[in-house]
């Protein structure tokens, strides 16, 4: 105890204690992108860095800005917060539109106030329109613009992630992993959904967005369950299972945690040519405007990535009590930072687009824009070049324009490729899907999908992915008595039935 | 002394709002104490939410009290004792910079900041008592 209470001092002293913040908003911020980011020493203030910019909207006319070679058009309006797109094998993109699950007990003082600032950064200028429904757009002659929209499914328990594969519609919502039959075409859907897998859910639900991606081989899914907390300050019995990637099997919906101590991911995809899974993480606030830089990586198999004890690899957060050296010591570094605060929650893989050549091999991510900062980061689409798989060179701005001023007209979330080979970005705030495409009008030959599946699954192996509790995080035979897993590993979902309060629904009837 | 009796009589409803709002601080900032040093020596969170919430409600009905005294002392054109007032304001502020140490996330709310400024806000207290009394 001794030991743990000289720690802080050690890492309040190499910081400042400021009242308003400290002013290190300074640093270049293009020295925080890329696989090594300058890292400065955590700042502790006693108000943090804030500031928010009121959500007004697009007026009649306006778009985001692009670059020359690009023409950016709105390819949905009048939307009830679009959080992500997805494109469907035949081209169909499916829009789901959401609003954070209500219930999230208050705790704390500060919880009064944090929900006061969210409230201001998300807006609806829309109007009150219904959420939580999945939308369909259908672009018939694939020239870019909607031919049919049709709401698929509504009354959702805020979905985030989609996917589909064989003949069934996959709907990642706050609790559980909702599997609809649906054939690629259809207009509506009728059926009632089955429940493939109960994921972390209410009622606190923190980080409740839970991304979707369909494995190459179209056998499992792979369900992102973001953090409960900033960093373990809810207790470490709320992480159960959550900061995490989970791997679920397709067909019996067994699942286990595939990597953790991922703060809060979003935007999961497999390289194209790879085969590797992807996704763009937030990480953590409250140690500074620089700290701690949003993330893009590939994800290992068993992975851990350092939440709460660590970020960016081994670099210890004095503020969670205990510390846990055994898992700081097997904790990853990310493959490339994106600078910090941005709230990267989208990610695309531009590989087989109809982009111009210099946005053919690469990623573009949708950075959803800084609160807890005091110069506004992020609030736009940045392309990252890729090589052999990897990320090759420095990010670019691409879809700028979503700040005027101290205002926000929108805020980009989730991206996809449409069947047409261009770019869609879910603006939540604007409530707009925006096409973003090459300006010479060039389309692919046939709609590429979201998920990809390269070739029919064989017969199950056994015993990959049974209902297998999570694994001891790293070698279990090394290590020592105290290395326990962290609490990220531990999948104890159950049931949106069994949930408690705020994530108690049954599946809604469509 | 039947004068004096009356006077009293007069003047005691506006008193009793003012010591009835300040026992509010005394005890939630003493309490603050000792639910930091549980948090530090049991980690459990419960503790450190208590800590949030008695440096709220503390600073909540001392800023109460501090108007009731306002008013209390207008409407009998007493003096206060400006050490002790000094002193109590001193305690205020103490727990307004507690309040925001204690917002982390985590360890850090409460050690090391967080315990000292609840343990300075206790004696600042006392102080304030001793010069109040002193003048009494």
């Amino acid at each position: 105890m001794i030991e743990n209470a000289r720690l802080p001092l050690i890492a309040l002293a190499s910081g400042c204690v400021v009242l308003a913040g400290c002013n290190d908003d300074n640093l270049d911020v293009s020295k925080q992108y890329g696989p090594n980011p300058v890292l400065p020493a955590p700042t502790s203030s006693l108000l943090p860095d804030l500031k928010v910019a009121e959500v007004v909207g697009w007026r009649d006319g306006q778009t985001p800005r692009v670059p020359d070679g690009l023409v950016v058009t709105p390819f949905a309006t009048g939307l009830a917060n679009p959080r992500t797109v997805h494109t469907l094998p035949n081209g169909d993109v499916l829009v789901v539109q959401s609003k954070a699950p209500p219930g999230k007990p208050i705790n704390r003082p500060k919880d009064i106030i944090r929900n006061f600032i969210m409230s201001i950064a998300s807006g609806n200028p829309g109007g009150p329109q219904e959420t939580n429904r999945i939308t369909l757009l259908r672009d018939t002659d694939r020239n870019g613009t909607v031919d049919e929209r049709v709401d698929l499914l509504t009354g959702l328990n805020s979905p985030f992630g989609v996917a589909w594969h064989e003949d069934t519609l996959y709907v990642a919502a706050a609790d559980a992993i909702l599997s609809y039959p649906y054939a690629l075409g259809q207009t509506a859907i009728t059926a009632q959904p089955t429940v493939l897998t109960p994921l972390p859910g209410g009622p606190i639900n923190h980080h409740w967005t839970k991304d979707l991606a369909l494995s190459p081989d179209g056998r499992f899914l792979y369900a992102s369950v973001g953090s409960n907390s900033n960093a373990g300050e809810r207790g470490l019995e709320a992480e159960k299972g959550r900061a995490a990637i989970w791997q679920v099997d397709r067909r019996t919906g067994a699942a286990r945690v595939f990597a953790s101590g991922l703060r809060n991911p979003n935007g999961l995809n497999i390289h194209p040519e790879t085969g590797q899974l992807w996704t763009v993480v937030n990480e953590r606030d409250e140690l500074g405007a620089n700290l701690v830089p949003d993330y893009l990586t590939s994800v290992r198999e068993g992975g851990f990535y350092g939440w709460p004890w660590s970020y960016y690899g081994k670099n210890v957060d004095q503020r969670v009590v205990p510390p846990r050296p055994d898992l700081v010591e097997k904790a990853i570094s990310p493959d490339y930072a994106l600078t910090s605060h941005v709230a990267a929650l989208g990610l695309a893989f531009t590989n087989d687009s109809a982009m111009p050549a210099a946005y053919r091999n690469g990623a573009f991510v949708g950075n959803r824009g800084s609160w807890n900062r005091t110069a506004f980061n992020g609030y736009k689409v940045i392309f990252i070049p890729f090589e052999n798989g990897r990320p090759s060179g420095m990010a670019q701005d691409v879809v700028t324009g979503f700040l005027d001023g101290e205002q926000a007209r929108g805020r980009p979330v989730g991206l996809a490729m449409d069947g047409t080979g261009a770019l869609l970005i879910a603006d939540d705030a604007g409530n707009t899907v925006w096409r973003v495409a090459a300006a010479d009008g060039s389309v692919t030959p046939q709609p590429v999908p979201t998920d990809r599946v390269r070739a029919q699954a064989g017969p199950a192996p056994q015993n990959a992915a049974g209902p297998a509790p999570a694994r001891q995080a790293g070698g279990s035979a090394a290590a020592g008595p105290r290395s326990q897993p962290p609490q990220t590993d531990i999948a104890p979902a159950v049931g949106p039935e069994d949930g408690a309060r705020g994530g108690g629904r049954k599946p809604p009837a469509p | 002394m039947t004068y004096q009796h009356v006077r009293a009589d007069r003047h005691r409803p506006i008193e009793f709002v003012s010591s009835a709002l300040l026992s509010f601080p005394v005890a939630c900032f003493t309490l603050t104490v000792l639910t930091d040093i549980a948090y530090w020596q049991t980690l459990n969170l419960l503790w450190l939410h208590f800590s949030e919430w008695l440096l709220f409600a503390g600073l909540v009905f001392g800023a109460l009290a501090l108007v009731a005294l306002a008013i209390e002392f207008a409407v009998r054109r007493v003096r206060p004792v400006w050490s002790a007032a000094l002193a109590g304001i001193v305690v205020l502020l103490l727990a307004t910079l507690n309040s925001f140490v204690h917002t982390a996330d985590g360890w850090t709310a409460v050690m090391p900041y967080g315990l000292t400024l609840s343990v300075l806000t206790v004696v600042a207290m006392i102080a304030t008592a001793w010069l109040g009394a002193r003048h009494d």
